[in-house]
C-alpha cells in the first residue's frame, strides 16, 4: 500500500519480462555491469529500472491534515443537487459518473473533496492533459488551505499530499494510495484508447472512482449516474444547425464579427482550408497537436476576434468569450458524436456571453451528427 | 509496431523481410538528427570551404595530430537524444544510430571506447561509448580512467587544462586504433586518450564521435 521505490530489500523490478512498476512488457535486453540484464522502456520517465534493481513498496508518510474550504462562489441549484449526490456516494463508497454538460463548471466537486480530506483520506484528481491539470491545481489552491501536489510533467514526481493533481503516466509507481479518485474528462484521448493507463489509475486508487465527463462512453454508463444538464449561468446549450457545405456558406460564416473557431478533421485539411480562406482575404491561424504556441493563439483569438482553424486537439478544455463554432466536413469519421458535442460545447461558456452559434457544415448527413444534436437537445430539456 | 524513438504506433508494410528487423523508426524521428556536413578535415566542424578550424590549429601547434570523424550535429534534438540515451539510460536508442555508426567500420581496426570512471560506471550501469563502439565493430577496452568531476558545468578554458586521466589497462597487437566517444566538444578527452595510446606505442590512432558540438559563433551553443 504505497509507493514503489528502488531499494535493495524488495522484489526484482523485472520478473518474467514484465516490469513490476508499470506492468508493461516493453522490456529490452542490454549489457549491465554484471552482464546481461533487462530494462523497462515504458517507465523511463520515472527513472530507469533494470532487472538488477529491486522495488520495495513503502508507505506514504506525508502527514494527514485537515483542510479549510473557501468556496470560490456559491453553487447553483443543479450543482447543489450533484454535490449532495456525490456526498451520498462517498458515504456508501460507490463509484459514480457525473454527466455534466460542457461548461457547467467543476465547482460542485469541491464539497466532496473537502469531506474526504477531513476524514483523513487522500484525494487524487487525474486529467488527460497537462494544461487541464494546471487549471485544476490553480483552482483548488484557491479553494483549499492544504498544499496541493502537482504531479504532472514539470511538477514534482516524488511526493503525495492530501490532494494530488496528476496526469496518468506519473502515477505508475503508486499502489493503492488514494481513497477517492476523480477522473476528469474521462472519455478523452488517453483513457479511451489506452487500457494500460486505466489500469494504472485503477491501481493507484482504492476502488472508489468518480468519472466526470460531458460525453460518457458506453463503458462509463455502467456506473451510477447523476446528470447536470444546465450550465452554471442557467442558459441552454447552443444547439448546432446543419448547413450544406459550400464555399459561400463557409465564407459567410467567416464574415461574422465574433471570434470564430473552425474545426477540421485532419492536419492536411488544416492546410487546405487555411489556403482557401487566405485566398478569400481572411487572416487565419491554425492549431494542431504540433503547434507549440497554443496558449498564444488562444489569447490572440480572444483579443483580435480572429479566425482559428483547429483540429480536434481543441475540442476540450478551452474557453473563449463569445466564440462561434463551425465544424467543417462534420460527416468525417474522425468526428464522433462525442467529439461533435464537445466542439459544440465550446460556444457560450461565459456568463456574460451565454449564447453562441454552432454550425455543422455537411456534405453528407450521418448518424453521428444527428446523435450529437439529439443529445444536446435532450440535455436542454432535462 | 511502435517507433523506437517516439514510441508512437507506426505502420510497416509487411513483407517476409520485415521479420529480419526488430526496431523501426518513423520518418519524423529518422530525420530528427542532422548529419554533419563536411567541414574541417580534422574535426568535422563546419568551416568556410573546408579549411582547418582554429581549434584544430591550436591542437596541431601542440603537436597532437588526431583525425576525428563526427556523424551528427549536437543541436537541440541531438542534445535531447543524447540526454535520453546517456542520463535517461534508454540504451535501445543505439539501434537508431547503428546504421550510420556501422558505415564508419573499416577492416583491421580495433575500436576503443573512452572509459568511464569506476564510480560513474557503477551508478550509470553502462558505458555509453562502449555501446557505440560495439555498434561499429570489434571493441577492446584498452584504457582506464581515474575519476574526474563532470565536465558539463566547466567552461572551455577549464576543460582544456586538465591532467590526463587515462592510463593503459591492457595491451593489444593491432595496426590501427580508433577511439570512440559520444560527443566532441573541445576535444580534450579524445586528444588525451590518443596521447596515452601513442605513448604506449600505438602509432596509428584516429577517432569516431557521434556528435560534434558547434562553437558559439555558429548559432549553436556548446
Amino acid at each position: 500500500m504505497g509507493q514503489l521505490v528502488i531499494h535493495p530489500n524488495g522484489q526484482r523490478a523485472i520478473r518474467f519480462g514484465i516490469c513490476q512498476r508499470c506492468l508493461s512488457t516493453d522490456v529490452r535486453t542490454f549489457t549491465c555491469l554484471h552482464g546481461s540484464c533487462r530494462y523497462c522502456r515504458n517507465c523511463l520517465h520515472l527513472g530507469r529500472v533494470c532487472r538488477c534493481d529491486f522495488l520495495q513498496e513503502i508507505d506514504v508518510t506525508t502527514p494527514v491534515e485537515p483542510t479549510e474550504l473557501v468556496m470560490p462562489f456559491a453553487l447553483s441549484d443543479g450543482q447543489q443537487h450533484v454535490s449532495r449526490q456525490l456526498l451520498k456516494w462517498w458515504e456508501t463508497k460507490t463509484s459514480g459518473l457525473v454527466h455534466a454538460v460542457c461548461g457547467s463548471g467543476k465547482t460542485e466537486m469541491v464539497p466532496v473533496i473537502e469531506r474526504v480530506v477531513n476524514v483523513g483520506k487522500r484525494v487524487l484528481i487525474v486529467s488527460p492533459r497537462r494544461d487541464v491539470a494546471v487549471e485544476w491545481a490553480d483552482r483548488l489552491e484557491r479553494a483549499f488551505s492544504v498544499p496541493i501536489t502537482r504531479r504532472y510533467g514539470g511538477g514534482e514526481k516524488e511526493t503525495v499530499s492530501m490532494i494530488t493533481v496528476a496526469t496518468a503516466p506519473l502515477l505508475l509507481n503508486l499502489k493503492h494510495v488514494f481513497d477517492y479518485v476523480l477522473v476528469d474528462e474521462s472519455d478523452a484521448f488517453p483513457f479511451a484508447f489506452d487500457m494500460a493507463l486505466w489500469w494504472t489509475i485503477r491501481r493507484a486508487g482504492k476502488d472508489v472512482f468518480l468519472f466526470v465527463t460531458a460525453t460518457p462512453t458506453v463503458w462509463q454508463r455502467q456506473f451510477a449516474t447523476v446528470h447536470l444538464s444546465r450550465r452554471y449561468h442557467g442558459h441552454d446549450l447552443p444547439v448546432p444547425t446543419l448547413v450544406k457545405q459550400t464555399d459561400e456558406a463557409i465564407i459567410a460564416f467567416c464574415q461574422r464579427e465574433t471570434p470564430r473557431i473552425l474545426f477540421v478533421p485532419t492536419k492536411a485539411d488544416l492546410v487546405r482550408y487555411g489556403e482557401r480562406l487566405t485566398d478569400a482575404g481572411f487572416t487565419v491561424r491554425t492549431v494542431s497537436a504540433d503547434t507549440d504556441e497554443r496558449m498564444d493563439t488562444l489569447e490572440w483569438l480572444a483579443a483580435t476576434k480572429g479566425i482559428v482553424l483547429a483540429t480536434s486537439i481543441w475540442e476540450r478544455g478551452m474557453t473563449v468569450r463569445g466564440v462561434d463554432v463551425a465544424v467543417i466536413e462534420s460527416e468525417h469519421v474522425l468526428f464522433t458524436s462525442r467529439g461533435l458535442i464537445q466542439m459544440a460545447g465550446r460556444a457560450g461558456r461565459k456568463p456574460d456571453a451565454p449564447t453562441g452559434d454552432v454550425v455543422f457544415f455537411y456534405n453528407e448527413r450521418t448518424w453521428r451528427q444527428d446523435r450529437a444534436i439529439r443529445d444536446i437537445e435532450q440535455a436542454n430539456r432535462r | 509496431m511502435n517507433c523506437l524513438v517516439c514510441r508512437k504506433p507506426l505502420h510497416v508494410k509487411w513483407t517476409p523481410s520485415t521479420l529480419l528487423k526488430r526496431d523501426w523508426v518513423c520518418p519524423d524521428c529518422d530525420t530528427m538528427l542532422t548529419m554533419l556536413e563536411p567541414g574541417c578535415p580534422r574535426c568535422g566542424h563546419p568551416t568556410e570551404d573546408g579549411k582547418t578550424c582554429p581549434d584544430c590549429i591550436r591542437w596541431l601547434a601542440l603537436g597532437l595530430d588526431l583525425t576525428v570523424r563526427s556523424l551528427y550535429v549536437y543541436d537541440e534534438a541531438g542534445a535531447n537524444w543524447l540526454h535520453r540515451y546517456k542520463f535517461g539510460g534508454d540504451v535501445a536508442l543505439v539501434e537508431h544510430a547503428r546504421p550510420s555508426l556501422r558505415a564508419c567500420r573499416e577492416p583491421g581496426v580495433v575500436y576503443v571506447p573512452i572509459p568511464l570512471g569506476h564510480e560513474r560506471l557503477k551508478t550509470r550501469r553502462f558505458n555509453q561509448a562502449e555501446l557505440l563502439a560495439r555498434a561499429i565493430g570489434p571493441t577492446r577496452l584498452l584504457l582506464q580512467k581515474t575519476e574526474v568531476l563532470s565536465q558539463r558545468e566547466l567552461g572551455k578554458g577549464e576543460r582544456r587544462h586538465r591532467q590526463n586521466p587515462f592510463a593503459i589497462q591492457t595491451e593489444v597487437r593491432c595496426e590501427k586504433i580508433v577511439l570512440v566517444d559520444d560527443v566532441y566538444t573541445t576535444g580534450t578527452t579524445l586528444h588525451q586518450a590518443a596521447l596515452t595510446l601513442k605513448h604506449a606505442g600505438y602509432r596509428e590512432v584516429s577517432a569516431v564521435c557521434l556528435f560534434r558540438a558547434l562553437n558559439k559563433s555558429k548559432t549553436r551553443p556548446i
